[in-house]
C-alpha cells in the first residue's frame, strides 16, 4: 500500500472537517474578525492601535523544528561532485532541476508541493542564540523574553477553537517556545510525549465535575485573597492557566490529543518514533483548529560522525514530513495549512576529517515550506557549487518569519510594546519572500 | 557630580570595611569551615555589612526597605532556599511553637547541616552544568553525579571543585574519577566545552567568536582559538586502552568482530571495552589549529597557535608546536598535527588561571550566582554575560581599560558587588558559608517584593518568585514520604554498579572476561540475546524478592516479629535493604527527591512539567506556568499520590484526629507552613460540617493548588 492509500480519510468525521475547511476557504481567510480584546492587550498602555490583518493564504502552521542545526548538504541542498558532499548521494525528484539527498526518497515524489529555500543565512552560530532568533526574530538578550512566532500568530489572529490552546509545542524543551512578554493565554501548551497525549486531562477516579467545580470555586476565593497582596503578572498568569486547563479538560475536542484513535496503518506511515507520532498529532490538532503546532526533531548537532547520524535522522524526517504533506493534501487541509521545516543554522560544507563531522554553519543553509498558498515545485535562492556562499536571493531568519507571517496575513509593520514600553514587530522588519507564493 | 563623589567615598568605606572584615574572616576561616554551629563573629559582621550596602543603595534610589517577614514566611522561605523543600508538619510546628529568641539563627544552623542541603544544591549544579544520567553513547553519568553530590556534601571549596573538573583525566567509570564527566558532557566538542567553561565560570560569552569576529562583540575568533588551545590534544578516551592490558582487550574485540560474532561483539563492546575506554586523556598540548576557513589578517587557515589567556598574564608553558612542511592535503595535515602534540599540562595551567585569586571574574561570577540563588536576582544580569554589549538597554561603562571596572560597573549595586566578590574570596570559596551569611542578613529576612525582569530591582527584600521545578516536586513528596531527604543512597548505588563493572574489567584477565562473555552465549544457554541477560536477572530477582516482601509486610502488620526478622534476613542476603523496600511500597517508589531521579527526569514527569531543564542549555530551567502543571495538580498528584498513600505524612496526620478544627490546622501547617487565619478556620469548619468525611480532600486539594503553595513569598 502506498502512502496515498493509507492516508486517505475513511470516516465521515474527516469528510465533514474537509467540507468545513473548504467552506472556510470559500469565505475568505483574510476577513477573519479580529477579537476586539486584542486591541486593549498588554496592560492597556501598550498597543497604540489595533493590528489590521491583511489577506491570508494560510490559516494554520505546522512548524517542524530541526533542533541542533540540520546539515543542508545532506538534506535539501546536495552538491553532487563537490569535495564537500562527502558520502551522501543525491537523487532526482518529481520536479525537474530539483535534487534532494538520497535520504529523502519519499519526499522526492512530493516535491511538486514544496518550495525549497536554499539561501537561508544568519549571523547566529551558537545553539541558544540561533534557536532564539529562529523562534522570535530577535537576538537573545538578558533583559527581555521575546514572544515566539506561535504567540504572535495567536496574539494578532486570535484562536479559531475557543476550548483548545492556540499554540502547541510537541517534544523539545519548554524553553524553546515562549509567550515572551505577551499575556499567559498566548503561552504554548507543551506536550512531552505525543503518544501519551494530554496527560492528566481525565478526572481522577471518584471525582466528578461537581466536585471539581466546588473545589475551583474555593480555590478562586483563596487565590483572590493572595492576589490582593501579590498582584503581579506571574500570579495572574496562573489564574489564566487554570481557567485554560479546566476549559481544555472539558473540551469536546479533547480527543484531538488522542492519536490512538488513528488506524494503525496511518500511525505506521508517519513512523512509530516520537517525531512521526508528533507530526500525526499536529495534523489532528490543526484539524481541530489549533493554529500553530511546533514539532521538534532533535539530534542534528552532528559534530561527530555526521554521515552515520544522517542515516538515522533523515529517514525519520522523510517519512513523517511526506506522510504529513500527503495526509493534509488528501484531507483538503494542505491549502490552508502552511508546513515549515526550519533549523537554527546549517553545517559546514567542509567535513571535519578527524571526526567525520560537520560544525555549525549559519552562513548558508536551507528551509522548506509547503501548503498554505506556497507555490510547489520550486526552489528559492542558491548557494555556490561548494555550498559555502549564498549567491542568489539571500533569506534571513527574519525574512523567513516575515514570509510565514505574510502568508497568515499578519501585519508585519504593526508595533507592539513590551510592558516596559519597548517596541517590537512580528518578524523584526524581515521582508517576506513573495516569489514563493502562487 | 555629587553622585560621583558619593560613590568614591563609599568605595573608600568599602575598602576599609573589607580589610577589617577580611582579617576577621581569615582569623576564623580555618577552624569554622566545617563547624557551622559555632557563632561566627566575622560572618555576623559580613551580614551586617551587606545590609548596610543594600540600605545605602536603597536610600540613594529614594526607596525604603520592606518590613521584617513573619516567622511563617521566614520558615517556609529558608526551608525552600536551603534544603529545597517545604518543612514537614513536625518541622514547621517545632519552629513556629519555639519561643527562643535566636530561633531563626538556630534554624539556619540546622538547615545548612541537613542532608537536604546537598540535594538542593545538586539541582542547581545539574541545571548549570547540564548533568545527564547518560553523558554520551556508552558513557554513564552516574560517576559524575556521584562526584558532584559528594563534593557538595563535603562542602568542597568551589575553586577546588572547578580545578578538579577542568583537569580531570583517566577512566570515567572508575571510583573517585567522576570529575571527568565535566569534559565528557561535551564529548568530541572541545571548542564548545571551552565556550561553556568561560561562560559558566567567568561570566563571559565567547561562543559567537567560535565562528567569526563579530562587530559588536569584544572577542575575536583568534582569541577564541587561543583559549581553546589550552585544551589542545584532549582525547575523549582514557589511556587504559593504550596499556598492554588494554591493547589485549582491543585485540580481543577485533577478533570477535572479524569472526563476525556480532551479538557477542556488541555485548563485549558495551560491557567491557566501553567501560575500560570511557574517560579523558591528555593534559593539554597548549596549541590548537585555526579553522580551515579562517578569514582574518591575524592568522592563516590551519595555522597552529599557542594558548593565550583572554586577559591577565598567560602562564608560561613549554609548548612544542610541531613544524609543518607544506602538505597538499590540509585535512591530513590536521590529523598529523593533532597526534604529534606533546602534553605540557596546559589544561592545569588554564584551570589555575581561571581560579586564580587575581582573576576577578571568577569570584564575582560565583558570588553573583549565589546572590541570585538566595535573593532571586543577580546584581549583574544576565549572570553569565557580564561584560557590557552594545545593547542600548545596558549602561555602557566609560572606562573599558580594565575588565574589572567594566564588570562591577554593570552591577545594580557596584559597591555591594565588589564587597561580595571580596567576601567570596575571604571565605575561601566556601559556598555553604557564603549562602548562610546571605540568609542571615536582614535583607533576606524581610518581606519579598515583585519586579518584572526588565525593571531594576534594588532588594528592599528578596525577590518574590515561583518555586523552582525541583522545589515544587520535592515539596509535594514531602507531603507523602517521611524523612524524604534520606533517599540519597539510590543514586550512589547506581554509581556503585558502574564502578563495580569497571573494577571487574580492569582486574580480570582478557581470558576471564572472554570466558564470561562466552558463557552467556554458549549454545543452549538461556542468554539468547544480550538484553535477555538483564531481563532474566531482573525477573529471577523479582520472583524471589516479591514473596519475601509480602511476607515481611504481613508479619510486620500482625506483629509477628520472628517471621518478620526471618524475612528481613533473607532479603538482606539478596542485597536488599528491607526498610527501603517497605518504604517504597508504602510511599511510592518514584517519590524520591528530584536530585535522586534521573537527570533530566523523563518528559512528562511532574518536575519537567514545572520547568526542569532538559539539560540541553546551560541553566535551561524555567518557572513559567503551563497547562500541564495545572492538570497534574488538578487530576494527578493530589489524588493519585497524596490521597492514595494512606500512610503518607499528611494523610496519617489527618487520620489521627476526628475534630474538623484540628484537621484544618494540620493541613494548613503541613501544606502552607502556617496556621489558618480565624476566618479561614471558621469557613472550613462550616464546610466540614456540611460535607462530612470527604471535606478534607477538598481542603488539601485547594491548598496544594493555591498560589500560596507555588509562590515563595
Amino acid at each position: 500500500m502506498n502512502n496515498d492509500e493509507i492516508l486517505r480519510p475513511a470516516d465521515s468525521v474527516t469528510r465533514r472537517s474537509f467540507m468545513h475547511g473548504a467552506a472556510r476557504t470559500l469565505l475568505g481567510l483574510g476577513t477573519m474578525p479580529l477579537l476586539s480584546r486584542l486591541a486593549l492587550a498588554a496592560d492597556g498602555t501598550a498597543v497604540a492601535s489595533a493590528p489590521v490583518l491583511g489577506p491570508a493564504t494560510a490559516r494554520n502552521v505546522i512548524y517542524l523544528y530541526m533542533s541542533g542545526g540540520m546539515s543542508q548538504i545532506d538534506t535539501f541542498d546536495p552538491k553532487p561532485g563537490a569535495d564537500t558532499q562527502g558520502p551522501t548521494g543525491a537523487i532526482g525528484t518529481n520536479v525537474d532541476g530539483i535534487q534532494l539527498s538520497e535520504h529523502f526518497p519519499l519526499l522526492a515524489k512530493q516535491m511538486d508541493k514544496v518550495a525549497l529555500i536554499n539561501s537561508m543565512t544568519s549571523n547566529q552560530g551558537a545553539h541558544a542564540q540561533g534557536r532564539y532568533l529562529l523562534h522570535t526574530s530577535y537576538e537573545l538578550r538578558g533583559t527581555i523574553q521575546h514572544p515566539s512566532f506561535g504567540a504572535w500568530l495567536n496574539k494578532f489572529g486570535g484562536r479559531n477553537n475557543p476550548t483548545l490552546p492556540g499554540h502547541v509545542a510537541i517534544g523539545g524543551s519548554g524553553s524553546i517556545t515562549s509567550r515572551g512578554f505577551f499575556e499567559s493565554e498566548f503561552a504554548p501548551l507543551p506536550i512531552g510525549d505525543p503518544t501519551k497525549g494530554l496527560a492528566h486531562s481525565q478526572l481522577a477516579k471518584g471525582v466528578d465535575d461537581k466536585t471539581i467545580d466546588r473545589r475551583l470555586a474555593r480555590l478562586k476565593k483563596m487565590n483572590a485573597a493572595f492576589r490582593k497582596k501579590f498582584n503581579n503578572d506571574k500570579v495572574k498568569a496562573y489564574d489564566d492557566i487554570y481557567d485554560e486547563a479546566v476549559k481544555l479538560m472539558r473540551s469536546s475536542d479533547l480527543a484531538a490529543f488522542d492519536i490512538s484513535q488513528e488506524p494503525d496503518a496511518v500511525r505506521d506511515a508517519y513512523g512509530r518514533d516520537r517525531f512521526g507520532q508528533g507530526c500525526l498529532l499536529a495534523r489532528r490538532l490543526v484539524e481541530h483548529d489549533v493554529r500553530f503546532v511546533e514539532v521538534v526533531l532533535d539530534g542534528w548537532d552532528t559534530h561527530n560522525e555526521n554521515f552515520e547520524a544522517m542515516e538515522d535522522k533523515c529517514p525519520v524526517l522523510d517519512r513523517a514530513l511526506t506522510s504529513l504533506l500527503v495526509d493534509l493534501d488528501t484531507r483538503g487541509l494542505l491549502e490552508e495549512t502552511l508546513v515549515v521545516v526550519a533549523t537554527e543554522f546549517g553545517r559546514t560544507p567542509e567535513i571535519k576529517i578527524d571526526r567525520n563531522g560537520r560544525d555549525h554553519f549559519p552562513k548558508a543553509f536551507s528551509a522548506l515550506l509547503a501548503g498554505g498558498g506556497v507555490r510547489g515545485g520550486m526552489r528559492w535562492g542558491k548557494t555556490d557549487p561548494s555550498g559555502n556562499e549564498v549567491i542568489d536571493d539571500p533569506v534571513s531568519v527574519q525574512d523567513l518569519n516575515a514570509t510565514i507571517g505574510s502568508a497568515l496575513g499578519l501585519p508585519l509593520d504593526h508595533t507592539v510594546f513590551s510592558p516596559s514600553g519597548r517596541p517590537f514587530t512580528v518578524a523584526h522588519k524581515g521582508k517576506p519572500v513573495r516569489g514563493i507564493f502562487a | 557630580m555629587t553622585e560621583v563623589r558619593l560613590l568614591q567615598t563609599s568605595v573608600v568605606a568599602v575598602l576599609v570595611g573589607a580589610v577589617v572584615l577580611a582579617l576577621a574572616l581569615a582569623a576564623d576561616a580555618d577552624e569554622t569551615r566545617h563547624d557551622a554551629k559555632k557563632p561566627q563573629v566575622g560572618d555576623r559582621l559580613a551580614a551586617a555589612e551587606i545590609d548596610r550596602l543594600v540600605t545605602a543603595n536603597l536610600v540613594r534610589k529614594g526607596l525604603e526597605p520592606n518590613t521584617r517577614a513573619s516567622d511563617e514566611v521566614f520558615l517556609r522561605r529558608s526551608y525552600l532556599d536551603v534544603v529545597g523543600r517545604i518543612p514537614d508538619l513536625a518541622e514547621a510546628r517545632a519552629f513556629l511553637e519555639s519561643s527562643k529568641a535566636r530561633k531563626r539563627a538556630d534554624l539556619l544552623d540546622q538547615l545548612f547541616d541537613a542532608p537536604g542541603y546537598a540535594s538542593h544544591q545538586f539541582n542547581f549544579w545539574s541545571d548549570l552544568l547540564r548533568v545527564k544520567t547518560r553523558l554520551a553513547n556508552r558513557v554513564s553519568g552516574e560517576p559524575y553525579i556521584d562526584y558532584l553530590k559528594t563534593s557538595i556534601s563535603e562542602n568542597k571549596p568551589y575553586d577546588v571543585m572547578v580545578r578538579e573538573m577542568l583537569t580531570a583525566t583517566g577512566a570515567a567509570h572508575e571510583r573517585g574519577n567522576g570529575a571527568t564527566g565535566y569534559l565528557l558532557r561535551d564529548r568530541g566538542m572541545p571548542l564548545d566545552n571551552m565556550a561553556n567553561s568561560v561562560r559558566i565560570f567567568l561570566g563571559t560569552r565567547l561562543e559567537c567568536a567560535q565562528c567569526h569576529n563579530h562587530p559588536t562583540e569584544k572577542w575575536t575568533q583568534r582569541q577564541f582559538f587561543e583559549m581553546a588551545a589550552f585544551a589542545g590534544g584532549v582525547r575523549y578516551a582514557n589511556d587504559y586502552l593504550r596499556t598492554p592490558e588494554g591493547r589485549e582487550l582491543v585485540q580481543a574485540g577485533r577478533k570477535l568482530r572479524s569472526e563476525r560474532r556480532q551479538r557477542v561483539y556488541r555485548y563485549f563492546r558495551r560491557q567491557v571495552l566501553s567501560a575500560a575506554q570511557a574517560g579523558i586523556g591528555g593534559s593539554g598540548t597548549g596549541f590548537e589549529l585555526l579553522p580551515q576557513d579562517y578569514q582574518y589578517d591575524d592568522g592563516e587557515p590551519n595555522q597552529p597557535i599557542v594558548a593565550k589567556t583572554l586577559y591577565g598574564r598567560t602562564p608560561s608553558m613549554d609548548v612544542k608546536v610541531p613544524r609543518i612542511t607544506p602538505v597538499k592535503q590540509p585535512k591530513r595535515l590536521r590529523r598529523i598535527l593533532m597526534n604529534r602534540g606533546r602534553d605540557v599540562d596546559s589544561r592545569a595551567k588554564f584551570a589555575a588561571w581561571v581560579t586564580a585569586p587575581k582573576n576577578p571574574e571568577f569570584a564575582r561570577v560565583i558570588a553573583n550566582r549565589m546572590w541570585k540563588k538566595i535573593m532571586g536576582r543577580g546584581l549583574i544580569e544576565p549572570v553569565d554575560d557580564m561584560r557590557p554589549t552594545r545593547d542600548s538597554d545596558r549602561k555602557r561603562s566609560r572606562s573599558k581599560r580594565v575588565s574589572v571596572e567594566v564588570g562591577v560597573a554593570a552591577a545594580s549595586n557596584p559597591e555591594l558587588m565588589s564587597y561580595l566578590e571580596t567576601l567570596m574570596r575571604d571565605v575561601g570559596y566556601d559556598l555553604k558559608r557564603f549562602q548562610k551569611i546571605l540568609c542571615s542578613t536582614r535583607t533576606y529576612q524581610r518581606e519579598s517584593s515583585h519586579a518584572a525582569s526588565d525593571v531594576a530591582y534594588h532588594f528592599p527584600g528578596p525577590l518574590f518568585r515561583r518555586m523552582t521545578s525541583e522545589q515544587a516536586w520535592d515539596s509535594l513528596v514531602t507531603l507523602v514520604v517521611p524523612d524524604v531527604d534520606a533517599n540519597g543512597a539510590t543514586t550512589s548505588s547506581r554509581a556503585e554498579m558502574v564502578y563495580a563493572n569497571y573494577d571487574r574489567v580492569v582486574s580480570s584477565s582478557v581470558d576471564e572476561l572472554l570466558a564470561e562473555v562466552d558463557s552467556y552465549f554458549a549454545p543452549g544457554s538461556a542468554m539468547e540475546h544480550p538484553d535477555d541477560i538483564n531481563r532474566k536477572r531482573v525477573r529471577q530477582r523479582r520472583n524471589k524478592v516479591q514473596p519475601l516482601v509480602r511476607k515481611l509486610v504481613r508479619a510486620t502488620r500482625r506483629g509477628n516479629t520472628d517471621t518478620a526478622a526471618e524475612a528481613r534476613r533473607e532479603l538482606e542476603k539478596l542485597g536488599i535493604e528491607p526498610d527501603r523496600v517497605l518504604k517504597e511500597r508504602r510511599y511510592g517508589r518514584g517519590n524520591l527527591r528530584a536530585a535522586d531521579l534521573t537527570s533530566p527526569a523523563p518528559a512528562g514527569h511532574l518536575v519537567r512539567d514545572f520547568g526542569q531543564s532538559d539539560r540541553g542549555e546551560i541553566q535551561g530551567s524555567h518557572s513559567d506556568p503551563s497547562v500541564p502543571q495545572a492538570l497534574t495538580l488538578i487530576n494527578g498528584f493530589v489524588e493519585k499520590e497524596i490521597f492514595k498513600r494512606r500512610q503518607g505524612v499528611l494523610m496519617s496526620a489527618l487520620q489521627k484526629t476526628r475534630r474538623a478544627g484540628d484537621k484544618v490546622r494540620i493541613a494548613y501547617v503541613a501544606i502552607l507552613s502556617r496556621p489558618p487565619t480565624d476566618d479561614e478556620a471558621n469557613e472550613w469548619r462550616t464546610i466540614f460540617a456540611d460535607e462530612g468525611k470527604n471535606a478534607y480532600k477538598d481542603l488539601v486539594w485547594t491548598l496544594v493548588n493555591s498560589h500560596e503553595f507555588r509562590f515563595v513569598q
